[in-house]
């Protein structure tokens, strides 16, 4: 049968299918770096975007109107939206959802034009696009798909469209970055976007993804129960939510012998919202039952627990969004600062230089708009600094600032460590208005430069720089400006920049993984090296980056 | 003629205010429990002094109390002399509430002599500075009235901008507010601070490392000095054990301000200033606009 509208319902299995596919492929999205360092997560973050959409929906399961679950979708990855490609995913199916206000389901005209609104919110909210990103490959594909939008268009064939566009366009992303020619790779962003357009096309064309049975969204499980709402005198109502994958067993029943009906059907009879199927020698069940242990008894004949988990259904789930802030004991506070920074020392620092609230987070792990305003919530005052000290970082910030109401938030755009320190450094509360404030820190931030020396671990050749796996390699404003298995003559490489020089302070952050011995010698070496500069080192106990070089 | 007085905070040395004819009123500070004066470093050298402090002995100070200031004005008063005395900032010091009720109890005991207490809202060698530009005033003539109603109209034009290179002493006293705490202490932040137009020290910026912060200092004394490079009064600077760091802000204004009258003088952070600021403190002072923030 010809599908010639899209229902909520079925959007809501694409939306799932497409994170459950990108989820099983996160890793390879996330290893589309330019650099051969491991500090990609563009993954990991478009899938916990997509995550948090996905709990949306399934806490409103009800609701089957396209409209509605669009926007749920909507607002959760708004609020979950990491990273630059997360932010941009979020504002994409934004676009999308807010075109679509008031209808129950829509034709591809529709939805062609619902997603060119997306792709034109996506845009607006980067502040200078850049092609050759996740923003091209969105508009590539919907433009073609729209294009080629029939009276005979079907859902299919518009998501088909969309879909083998989408590849081309992904293709032609490393023609328009040059540092994506220099990497040797695609957009990862416009990856992840194909990832979860092909998990559409597969909903479409009756498949699953093969991770779906598995599949429960990240913020699902960490969503936090309140388990003062079931006390000594409350009656089960509502049973237990039981799911669990079982893996058969051929020395119990077998595989071959396994009836998936005769299963359902006891199930059937020991509680309701049954959903129970097998792909290969995995069996899925979900289950809402007063007697979760007859369940259980009742599978364990046929193989073995693979995950189990039981919920009461009585006790209330409060999503981290809808939590209340705790109550502040504190006074609200005319100025506050939130910084984004990871690594013991590096943390202790910006406390001591005045940050009141960090939020744990980097390169590798990106915090969502969510985490921001969960600690604009603890930082209780009038006005907020934020500081996202890292490039991929600034959009999910202001996304955050632009949601939140209760104060006025200042997002400083720090764009990378040194930024960040060097702004916290000149931070000064007394020197003025909130504006001062600000421009105090944008000065400082202006004579900043930053490197970070760390090991590659693989070989590649950017820039003519040919870098060899375990070589050190120096990486200036997303540029790799020298590569050697020593890191003291990448240091003296990166020294000789332009933008280095007359610089009068060098702090010398060292890593997790950087010995006390190469810490000394890298200050003994810039102390040398760098005879007008005042030198600080300092153990920040940061991932991945050796070093990170910091001169002012 | 009247007495042009002074307090021991105006940091300039003993001999200068005797060669000038001011009189002066020691303050005292206690250290290790036992009370001293603020001597000009006659009885502890600067550098000892400083040391202690930093070995971990604890300075305190007290304001000179209304009795002090009584004894000291009546024996002017005595004499038949005028008083015109320039009192340390009550922004940072109670001393001018003590001198003030001093003056009232005096000024009915002896009617028929004049006594004005300024409250200077000047500090250390800026206070000093002011008190220099008063004596030059007084010997050219000036009256006890006129010379009362220049001080009043100009105590503010007294710039007063310095850093430290240390913290520690700044924010044992609570004297620096919100500024960087233990580990960003040696990260080489150097808070560059003024003295408002309410004599109280501000934190006007936090600038790394002291090179820097030594350029912002010349750069703040263009801006806000009479005429820019071309300034053509004095300078004073005052200096906490740190003559290195001194010696290379008042090179960069000497270079850079090539008009100014004389030398830049240098002089050492008194014992009382000196326990607030401990080592490492550079104030450099000049005359400007009148300071409105």
């Amino acid at each position: 049968m010809e599908m010639y509208y899209l229902d909520g319902q079925t959007f809501a299995s694409m939306v799932k299918a497409g994170a459950a596919l990108l989820h099983s492929n996160e890793e390879s999205v996330n290893i589309l770096n330019v650099f051969p360092v491991p500090d990609g997560d563009t993954g990991s973050n478009m899938a916990m975007t997509i995550d948090s959409g996905v709990c949306r929906i399934e806490q409103n399961e009800t609701d089957t109107a396209l409209d509605s679950v669009s926007r749920a979708v909507a607002k959760g990855m708004l609020h979950g939206a990491r990273g630059n490609s997360g932010v941009i995913l979020s504002q994409l199916f934004s676009g999308f959802a807010k075109a679509l206000d008031g209808r129950d389901n829509a034709d591809a005209r529709t939805l062609g034009m619902a997603l060119q609104n997306g792709v034109r919110t996506a845009y607006d909210a980067v502040v200078s696009p850049t092609e050759g990103t996740i923003l091209t490959v969105a508009r590539e594909s919907v433009d073609y798909a729209t294009q080629r939008i029939t009276e005979n268009s079907t859902i299919v064939s518009f998501f088909e469209d969309l879909l083998s566009e989408m590849k081309k366009s992904l293709e032609r992303t490393p023609e328009l970055l040059k540092i994506l020619r220099d990497g040797g790779v695609v957009d990862s962003g416009g990856a992840g976007l194909l990832y979860i357009i092909e998990g559409f096309n597969m909903v479409l064309h009756g498949q699953t993804p093969e991770n779906a049975l598995n599949y429960i969204s990240q913020e699902k499980k960490e969503a936090d129960v309140d388990i003062s709402s079931f006390t000594e005198t409350s009656e089960l109502t509502y049973g237990y939510c039981t799911e669990f994958l079982l893996r058969l067993q051929t020395e119990k029943k077998g595989i071959e012998n396994f009836e998936i009906s005769q299963v359902s059907s006891k199930l059937q009879a020991l509680g309701d919202s049954v959903v129970c199927f097998k792909d290969d020698s995995v069996l899925k069940v979900h289950i809402h039952t007063k007697k979760p242990e007859k369940v259980l008894e009742f599978c364990h004949n046929f193989g073995e627990f693979l995950t189990l988990k039981i919920e009461n259904m009585s006790l209330q789930h409060s999503q981290t969004k809808d939590r209340q802030p705790k109550e502040s004991k504190q006074p609200r506070q005319k100025y506050a600062t939130v910084a984004v920074c990871s690594g013991e020392g590096i943390i202790e620092v910006f406390k001591d230089l005045g940050v009141n609230e960090i939020i744990n987070g980097g390169q590798t792990n990106n915090p969502s708009s969510d985490d921001f305003i969960q600690a604009f919530d603890r930082a209780n005052s009038e006005i907020i600094f934020v500081l996202p000290n890292n490039g991929n970082i600034i959009l999910a910030a202001r996304q955050a600032s632009a949601m939140y109401k209760k104060s006025q938030v200042v997002v400083i755009e720090s764009k990378s460590l040194g930024d960040g320190y060097a702004a916290m450094s000149g931070l000064n509360y007394d020197a003025g208005d909130f504006s001062d404030i600000a421009r105090s820190m944008n000065e400082a931030m202006q004579r900043v430069e930053t490197a970070v020396i760390t090991k590659a671990i693989r070989e590649t050749t950017m820039n003519n720089i040919e870098v060899r796996e375990d070589d050190y390699i120096g990486i200036v404003d997303k540029q790799i400006i020298y590569a050697d298995k020593n890191p003291l003559e990448v240091a003296k490489e990166v020294m000789k920049l332009p933008s280095f020089q007359d610089k009068y302070a060098i702090t010398v952050f060292s890593g997790k993984d950087t010995t006390d011995t190469e810490s000394q010698t890298m200050e003994q070496f810039l102390r040398k090296e760098c005879k007008d500069a005042e030198i600080y080192s300092v153990n920040g106990g940061q991932d991945i980056y050796r070093f990170i070089l910091v001169a002012e | 003629m009247f007495i042009l007085s002074t307090c021991s905070t105006a940091d300039l040395t003993q001999e200068y205010l005797e060669s000038r004819n001011v009189y002066y009123i020691k303050f005292h500070y206690t250290k290790d429990n036992e009370m001293y004066d603020d001597d000009f470093y006659k009885s502890i050298s600067a550098e000892d002094f400083f040391n202690s402090m930093v070995a971990g002995s604890v300075m305190t100070t007290s304001q000179v109390n209304t009795w002090e200031f009584t004894a000291y004005f009546k024996t002017f008063l005595e004499q038949g002399k005028d008083i015109l005395h320039l009192c340390l900032s009550s922004g940072i010091s109670g001393a001018y509430n003590s001198a003030r009720a001093a003056a009232k109890e005096l000024s009915q005991q002896y009617p028929e002599r004049k006594i004005h207490i300024v409250d200077s809202l000047c500090a250390s060698s800026g206070l000093g500075l002011l008190v220099d530009k008063l004596a030059d005033l007084r010997d050219s003539g000036m009256s006890f009235d006129e010379a009362v109603a220049w001080v009043e109209e100009n105590k503010l034009r007294v710039h007063h901008w310095f850093f430290t290179s240390d913290l520690t002493f700044f924010i044992r006293g609570g004297r620096v507010s919100k500024v960087a705490g233990t580990v960003a202490g040696v990260l080489g932040i150097c808070p560059l601070m003024n003295v408002s137009n309410e004599g109280k020290l501000i934190v006007r910026d936090k600038i790394r490392p002291k090179k820097r912060v030594i350029e912002e200092m010349v750069k703040r004394m263009q801006m806000y000095a009479d005429d820019g490079f071309d300034y053509s009064g004095k300078v004073f600077m005052s200096h906490s054990n740190c003559i290195e760091d001194c010696r290379a802000v008042a090179d960069l204004v000497e270079a850079k301000f090539p008009k100014i009258n004389n030398k830049v003088q240098i002089n050492s952070i008194g014992t009382v200033i000196g326990s607030h600021t401990g080592p490492g403190t550079v104030a450099l002072f000049f005359f400007g606009q009148k300071r409105d923030n």
